[in-house]
């Protein structure tokens, strides 16, 4: 078979990732069997998956991975496959420092072992549940005694300088982060900070001075620095340095949030959290899906519901920043199997990067087997003007059973959203929502949450 | 015009054929800057060094107010 690699795996022509027939394969190929064999013989790798930092991975022989590439590659390695594949540029603020306080562990882990990370990208990071682990085994390989950290400009601007922009400023680095996909230069990010925050050392030298020196004049100097020896000692005290900086990074948010008050402060009663509640806990104990995505997951109680319930992993879907850090903050310390992650449903993540297939859009990451979509409806209707048959339909794709939530217009929440807009919803009322679920789906059940008019749709595709 | 562009080429050349001799295996482009940074951090080069070479680039904002200045390697774009 002539599979090529997977469209994300090209940069590193160390080896090259395949997925074959739902199994995840990687080459080492020939230029990095020394490195490999090298970190292999430490006991890093064995020790960091032993702690569920690194996933695992199987030597398997060359012929098991069925394409032509393994012939000529010196392993192949078989890796355990991933709930969800997510992309920094969706991780909340908490999400993407656990990932680079990770990053980081593991490089000062790996010096004790005389093992170096050859990059920094966060892509070498993906999260089961809250819980980050490292994905790539040709990162590592052999330190060469003196050698600068080849990886720290890419730290930087996929890391650093993102947790920067929205600790300095209050902007949410998400948006900007899925722009580039490849995160924010030190140089664009020097250009919006305040000069007040461009007084600490820390900003001073791994911002302003790193985007000052970037530039080709200053070559010369730059390879004169990089023939000097950069001691072992001062490299661990700058990981040090940059771990204890990061590790006090936090969001800087003048109030709360629109969402982040939600749950205690909405329009239902406790009887219809209830209701609603047992409705959710109900259809998971139906359908046990592997892989739940809830819509709007806000802070993730619906999710800690649904995973109590039967459901195997959640990936929750939110917007609003506060919910979304507090979604993520909630499953780390409820260890729930919930990944929460910045999507906006009116613009969803797309597929981008080299050849509009690195960076894979929802869709193209595959169906869920169920979806929870709880006060979703009204935002998209009504707040965003996507026609209701549209949102049913885009909901329904999503997986091929789940709840839908219908918000009719007598809700408080509709109405403080129609108080400033003129009402040009004529379509949107409860039976036109229930003849495009009908369109596309059976309804299984419903429930009205209790003495609010909200009704509650459980669809099966036919 | 052959010859601006051979000397942005050579200077390509040597950038990236000798930014990191101790690291010839690296896929990644250090940077400039992040090299210099942490010679700096560690103490392998002098905050003077570092002065001068920023102030380098401040010196060239005003003389390029002033007149065009000739161009330098990767200027060819």
């Amino acid at each position: 078979m002539d599979a090529r690699p997977d469209p994300a795996s090209f940069r590193d022509p160390s080896g090259h990732v395949y997925i074959v027939e739902g199994q995840v394969f990687r080459t080492v190929m020939p230029r990095a069997r020394d490195d490999y064999e090298f970190v292999r013989a430490t006991g890093l790798l064995q020790q960091l998956t032993e702690r569920n930092l690194l996933i695992g991975a199987a030597e398997v022989p060359r012929g098991t991975l069925g394409v032509r590439a393994a012939a000529d590659a010196a392993y192949v390695l078989r890796h355990p496959t991933l709930p969800f594949i997510s992309h920094p540029y969706e991780w909340s603020f908490p999400a993407l420092k656990a990932a680079a306080l990770l990053t980081l562990d593991l490089l000062l882990e790996s010096l004790e072992h005389g093992v170096t990370l050859s990059d920094a990208s966060a892509y070498n990071i993906q999260f089961i549940g809250p819980r980050p682990v490292f994905i790539d085994y040709l990162s590592f390989r052999r330190y060469d005694d003196g050698e600068f950290w080849i990886g720290h400009r890419q730290f930087c601007e996929q890391f650093l300088n993102p947790l920067l922009l929205t600790a300095l400023t209050g902007v949410p680095y998400q948006p900007w982060y899925r722009g580039t996909h490849e995160g924010i230069p030190a140089g664009d990010l020097a250009r919006v900070l305040p000069m007040r925050r461009k007084l600490s050392w820390n900003v001073l030298t791994h911002v302003v001075l790193q985007s000052g020196l970037s530039r080709p004049q200053v070559a010369t100097e730059a390879v004169r620095v990089s023939r000097m020896k950069f001691p072992l000692a001062a490299f661990q005290r700058m990981l040090r340095s940059l771990r204890r900086w990061i590790e006090a990074l936090e969001p800087a948010r003048s109030r709360a949030t629109v969402w982040i008050d939600y749950a205690g402060n909405n329009s239902y009663a406790d009887e219809d959290t209830r209701r609603k509640a047992a409705f959710v806990a109900e259809f998971v104990a139906a359908t046990r899906p592997a892989l739940l995505w809830d819509v709007g997951c806000n802070t993730g109680e619906y999710a800690a519901i649904a995973l109590r319930n039967g459901a195997r992993s959640v990936v929750g879907f939110e917007s609003d920043h506060g919910a979304l850090d507090a979604a993520f903050h909630h499953a780390r310390s409820s260890e729930l199997a919930l990944l929460p992650l910045y999507l906006d449903a009116a613009n969803p993540s797309p597929d981008q990067g080299w050849n509009e297939a690195e960076r894979r859009g929802i869709r193209a990451r595959g169906m869920g087997d169920a979806v929870l979509a709880l006060a979703v409806v009204h935002h998209l209707a009504i707040g965003r003007n996507v026609p209701l048959p549209a949102v049913v339909d885009w909901l329904i794709d999503l997986a091929p059973s789940g709840i839908i939530e219908f918000v009719p217009k007598s809700d408080p929440m509709v109405e403080l959203m129609l108080r400033l807009r003129r009402d040009i919803f004529e379509d949107y009322e409860e039976e036109a929502f229930l003849a495009s679920v009908r369109r596309r789906a059976e309804v299984v059940k419903c429930a009205r949450a209790g003495s609010s008019k909200r009704l509650l749709v459980w669809y099966r595709v036919r | 015009m052959q010859w601006r562009a051979f000397r942005v080429l050579l200077a390509g050349l040597v950038i990236h054929g000798l930014l990191n001799p101790r690291s010839a295996h690296a896929y990644l482009d250090a940077g400039t800057g992040s090299l210099i940074v942490q010679a700096l951090l560690a103490g392998v080069v002098g905050v003077g060094t570092v002065v001068k070479l920023y102030w380098g680039k401040l010196r060239g904002l005003f003389s390029r107010a002033r007149a065009p200045e000739v161009a330098g390697p990767g200027d060819g774009r």
